[in-house]
């Protein structure tokens, strides 16, 4: 079918023909692919039980250094903040050399050096090689924690926390790694203003000593350097390294909450909300199914084409960058929403409930829908070509060696890589998704505007919005205003606003014919009602009709292209009996809905009144514009097989008709299909014949 | 394809070996009879190539009137093309296992496809349909000026001192288009017009005005091949570039302003004009940026973050077309006063044009450049682009490979003479931030 899109279209047609007649809608094939070759690491180890991994590169001026150690150190507690300050003080100074002498030789080879809580770094020009080893294994072997410096590192940490709060993604990231990981385990300690102060220096000293050890360590070579050379300069510089025990700590592993739960931080004034979903999830590297969830997460997450991108930027232009992370952990692993990098998405404020909605709608559909073959080609080609591409990187030698040893992976591990890929099919990936994306086991976390936290109340499992400060400690719901009026008056309100109780008695019928394009197509909607309870729509395209849905009062019939069919009974009918006419919402109290008014909230930058309309299984919440009394917004909830489906309806462009306010333009979206109604003509009391609702 | 064609459709230049460092970058170039450069890097390290396009057109070219319409522009660049439908451009190359991105800057647009060796035509033919018939619907036009705007929340309105260098660079240019930001005025953004987008696309967007440069693993006359074929029918532009001429006078008087912003810790910004890119006093600011705040030994680390003034100070040189920035940050520690930030920040900027720096420090400096030269073309995406921006800006590629040259011609003095001429107090722009009072 022609899409109206070719009816906009505007074309850049080139102004001059060529003589040559190229085709250019041909696409070109794909030559055949260049084996990748992938040369694995050289590997020994000193005496001293250092392993050492080399990748001899011999096009690249610059050689690296890295010792990593691999240890679990004990939690920080009520210390957290050591190994922050560990970072800013280590590799100050050693024995021999003080700040002066050490930052002055680091310089003068323009090396680059970086001490930190897991080893040391240091890049340099191939002809530095011996000054730059010199200054690694000097800062390795005989650092100096002078108190000079911890005071500096200690006035630095207090000044960054005070700023703790000024961003928002900052907030978010911090109380989802603490709500993902529990305050138990590494990942999940926060460095607050108060456990900074129990840090002291000697806790600096204590964790070098116990955990750097050249047993627990590995040390990467990658440069212009041979097998030899490298033996001998290990050798030289670190063989004297003395072995110990270093202790190996347990933590509290973390689990995925229950329910899905929903974590609030306010950052007031802000004018996008930061959003994630996160939970821990057992995912390691090497495991049977590794790639086909790779493989998943490109297809859900992925840049520039993963569902999440396509409906959230491309979409509905909610967000810049969106995308998700699923990382595999040597304890546990991480499934989590971001804008594409390593934070969360951020979203337009007023918004804020629709990208958490389409978020967890994207989740769910990769594990109800089996992937197209397409798709899963096309994500197993990209991750093929990631793969080839950070070959480009000889250090991508050197870890794919160090994660073979540090996981006991086979040796051909990384060789087998793109022929483990080839086999994933449409049911792993399926599998995969099953296991690994949990919409109703996560945390939604949104740091944002107060006014945005309450519409999270679908999602929130435990029918909660809990509150947090930016150290992920649980705080008060922030005071809201509350609505000083009662769901009568809010009616009340509205009927005035739209003309009045009498104006509106006085519509017997009328005929609305509106625009709606959806989805790239634009249809014709033609709507007809006559009081109390009839209606009759018309949906149709270019003159054809697509659906007819006409109700009498009592018998619902729909026809169309999908064959036809009666309800004349259900919920569906009910709903329907109730929900016609100019303001249906005149007649809530004595068709039996119950209903309360909820604090104030916030359509389009406006204040608003909501008010939720509960009748059996069916819930509206609508909000009316605080100074103009009319209808602004609905959300319709419905139980449906696929899980909770919502339908959000903005109403704009009130005119008036033979003394009654009508919406002229109606914004809709249902279960992530969008679609924008602009009335064209509205008739009214023409005397429609009641034989038309059959 | 006929080889006589290609010999009188290429203007073949020689093969750049040069001295100096001991690896230099060894390429091809030659241009289309549409104005079209072509630059060929060849590396077959690993079966991987690149393909770059940067067109001559940044911020400085656009209406003042239509600001942040470059970087809009090349949202659009991915909508698609004759033969490419809306939202297929990301999924060709990823399904091809390539990754896209692209840039904006004040001078030039940038566009690039990773992707495995076998896929470069794919590649070479997705660029050469949207700079021949890119083609943009409504939706997309309002699907991208949203994404836009959502990009400048989150990069600018969002982000504490976010808006900093968009202060700093309205006040310090006065005349030249510089003085607005990339990202352009939201107003601006949602008003723009088909035909805006149109006459962008037919003035800008055209051979005679894009540099290719194609790296990677490849067989040189295959590629050759392949661009005469999907680029040399494109035709040349005819309609006139705007690039602005205007010279930004000096600045006479020291401006000095606040800034009240959603932030807690107060701030201090500070800049100077600078040297144009490429200049060789260009190279000297790059030396006296890294004596200042470079390495571990440079002076605002030492005299100034590590005597416990600030949280961090942090020092950059930007080289732009016509003009260039310095801009230093302080953030004052907690109990430190801004005032002293900026005074000692001042003080050692301007201590350069007084006395010449030690020989130490000039050789700190030399060594940092020669480092980050190296550093800078590890990649293919390094050497693509310094590759692209030599020839944009100077229409000579083999730049590149003369950078530690232009270095090595710098002296001492040339340091303390370039120091005097930006570094001088009337020409000084100094904001603080401060937190908003509630």
């Amino acid at each position: 079918m022609k899409t109206i899109y070719s009816l906009f279209a505007f074309l850049f047609v080139a102004l001059t023909l060529n003589a040559q007649t190229l085709d250019r809608s041909i696409r070109p094939e794909s030559a055949p692919a260049k084996e990748i070759q992938i040369k694995d690491a050289q590997v020994f180890t000193l005496k001293n039980g250092l392993r050492v991994f080399l990748v001899e590169d011999k096009s690249t001026p610059i050689t690296y250094y890295s010792l990593q150690l691999d240890v679990k150190p004990a939690l920080e507690g009520d210390k957290a903040g050591v190994s922050d300050i560990f970072s800013d003080v280590y590799g100050k100074a050693t024995v021999s050399r003080n700040k002066e002498q050490l930052n002055k030789e680091t310089d003068l080879i323009a090396a680059q050096l970086h001490a930190h809580p897991n080893g040391v770094y240091i890049s340099f020009l191939k002809k530095y090689e011996k000054q730059a080893i010199e200054l690694f294994s000097d800062v390795l072997l005989n650092p100096v924690f002078a108190q000079e410096d911890f005071d500096l590192a200690m006035e630095k940490m207090r000044t960054a926390l005070s700023s703790l709060g000024d961003e928002a993604g900052q907030m978010n990231d911090r109380v989802a790694a603490a709500l993902t990981y529990g305050k138990k385990f590494p990942d999940g300690e926060l460095t607050t203003k108060q456990t900074i102060e129990n840090v002291k220096i000697a806790d600096l000293k204590t964790y070098y000593n116990t955990y750097f050890a050249p047993n627990v360590a590995r040390l990467v070579i990658v440069g212009d350097i041979s097998l030899k050379e490298a033996k001998d300069s290990a050798e030289k510089y670190l063989g004297k390294w003395k072995k110990k025990n270093v202790p190996v700590a347990k933590y509290t592993i973390p689990s995925a909450p229950e329910t899905t739960e929903v974590a609030y931080v306010v950052k007031p004034e802000a004018v996008q909300s930061v959003v994630t979903v996160t939970y821990p999830v057992t995912f390691r590297i090497g495991q049977p199914n590794y790639e086909a969830a790779n493989v998943m997460n490109t297809i859900l997450g992925g840049p520039s084409t993963g569902y999440l991108f396509v409906n959230l930027r491309e979409k509905h232009s909610y967000t810049y960058g969106t995308g998700s992370r699923l990382s595999a952990g040597e304890l546990i692993g991480r499934f989590r929403i971001t804008n594409g990098g390593y934070s969360g998405t951020s979203v337009k404020a007023a918004i804020t409930d629709s990208a958490v909605y389409q978020i967890l709608h994207e989740m769910n559909r990769i594990i109800n829908e089996p992937v197209t073959e397409k798709s899963l080609k096309a994500a197993k080609t990209f991750l093929a070509g990631n793969f080839s591409r950070n070959l480009e990187e000889s250090g991508t030698l050197a870890e794919f060696a160090v994660n073979i040893d540090k996981y006991n992976l086979p040796k051909d591990y990384y060789r087998n890589f793109l022929k483990r890929l080839d086999v994933v099919s449409v049911n792993d990936v399926q599998a995969a998704a099953q296991e690994y994306i949990k919409p109703k086991n996560a945390w939604i976390v949104v740091a944002g505007d107060a006014a945005h936290a309450e519409s999270l109340l679908p999602f929130a499992g435990n029918n909660t919005i809990q509150y947090f400060d930016y150290n992920a400690n649980p705080v008060e719901k922030p005071v809201a205003e509350s609505a000083d009026v009662s769901a009568e008056e809010i009616i009340a309100n509205y009927i005035n606003a739209l003309g009045g109780k009498d104006a509106i008695e006085k519509i017997k019928d009328y005929t609305i014919i509106a625009d709606m394009s959806a989805m790239g197509q634009m249809l014709t909607l033609t709507q007809s009602f006559k009081a109390p309870n009839k209606s009759l729509v018309l949906m149709e395209m270019n003159g054809m009709l697509l659906q007819r849905m006409a109700f009498d009062g009592s018998i619902m019939r729909i026809s169309g292209m999908g064959g036809s069919q009666e309800i004349s009974e259900g919920d569906m009918v009910e709903n329907m009996k109730n929900s016609l006419g100019v303001a249906p919402e005149m007649n809530f109290i004595e068709n039996g809905y119950t209903l309360s008014v909820g604090d104030m909230g916030e359509v389009n930058g406006e204040k608003a009144y909501v008010l939720t309309a509960v009748r059996g299984e069916s819930k509206t919440v609508i909000y009316f514009d605080a100074t103009t009394g009319l209808k602004v917004r609905s959300v319709e909830m419905a139980d449906t097989p696929m899980g909770e489906m919502q339908t959000v309806t903005e109403y704009m462009d009130y005119r008036d008709v033979e003394g009654v306010k009508f919406p002229f333009l109606m914004k809709q979206n249902a279960g992530g299909m969008a679609s924008d109604i602009t009335v064209k003509s509205i008739e009214v009391n023409k005397g429609l014949e009641v034989s038309m609702f059959q | 394809m006929n080889k006589q064609f290609f010999l009188l459709t290429f203007f073949l230049c020689a093969l750049f070996t040069v001295k100096g460092q001991d690896e230099k970058i060894r390429f091809s170039e030659f241009t289309l009879s549409n104005g079209l450069h072509v630059i060929l890097y060849h590396d077959n390290t690993t079966p991987n190539a690149m393909v770059s396009i940067m067109y001559h057109v940044g911020s400085k070219n656009e209406d003042p009137e239509r600001t942040g319409f470059a970087h809009l522009f090349e949202h659009l660049m991915f909508e698609g093309s004759e033969n490419i439908n809306r939202g297929e451009f990301f999924e060709m190359v990823q399904a091809a296992g390539g990754s896209l991105n692209a840039g904006t800057w004040y001078d030039y647009t940038i566009y690039f496809e990773n992707v495995p060796a076998n896929e470069l035509e794919l590649a070479l033919w997705m660029e050469a349909e949207r700079m021949f018939h890119l083609k943009i619907d409504t939706t997309g036009v309002d699907t991208q000026k949203g994404v836009v705007i959502e990009e400048r929340k989150q990069r600018i309105d969002n982000q504490p001192y976010g808006s900093w260098m968009e202060e700093i660079n309205k006040r310090a240019f006065t005349v030249h288009p510089y003085r607005w930001p990339i990202i352009g005025d939201p107003d601006h953004i949602r008003n723009s017009t088909f035909e805006d987008v149109y006459n962008f696309y037919k003035t800008f967007y055209v051979p005679n005005n894009a540099v290719l440069v194609v790296a990677g693993d490849f067989e040189e006359a295959q590629a050759k091949e392949w661009i005469e074929k999907y680029f040399g029918s494109i035709p040349r532009g005819t309609l006139p570039i705007n690039r602005p001429n205007v010279v930004e006078p000096a600045q006479m008087v020291a401006i000095r302003d606040t800034v009240y912003d959603n932030i807690q810790l107060p701030a201090v910004f500070i800049a100077y004009r600078a040297p144009a890119s490429g200049t060789k006093d260009s190279y000297a600011m790059n030396m006296l940026a890294q004596i200042l705040y470079g390495g571990k030994s440079s002076r605002l680390k030492t005299n100034i973050d590590e005597t416990g003034l600030t949280l961090q100070s942090i020092l950059m040189y930007l080289g732009l077309e016509n003009s260039g920035m310095v801009y230093a940050i302080g953030f004052a520690n907690l109990g430190k006063d801004s005032k002293d930030v900026e005074d000692a920040i001042v003080a050692e900027i301007e201590r350069l044009s007084n006395e010449l720096v030690s020989e130490e420090e000039f050789q700190m400096a030399r060594a940092a450049m020669e480092y980050s030269t190296a550093e800078r073309l590890r990649s293919l995406s390094g050497v693509s682009e310094a590759l692209a921006s030599s020839h944009t800006y100077f229409k000579d590629a083999g730049r590149v490979n003369n950078e530690l040259n232009f270095y090595g011609e710098i002296t001492r003095e040339d340091l303390l003479r370039v120091a005097q001429e930006y570094f001088q107090p009337q020409s000084k722009i100094v904001i603080y931030y401060l937190p908003k009072t509630n």
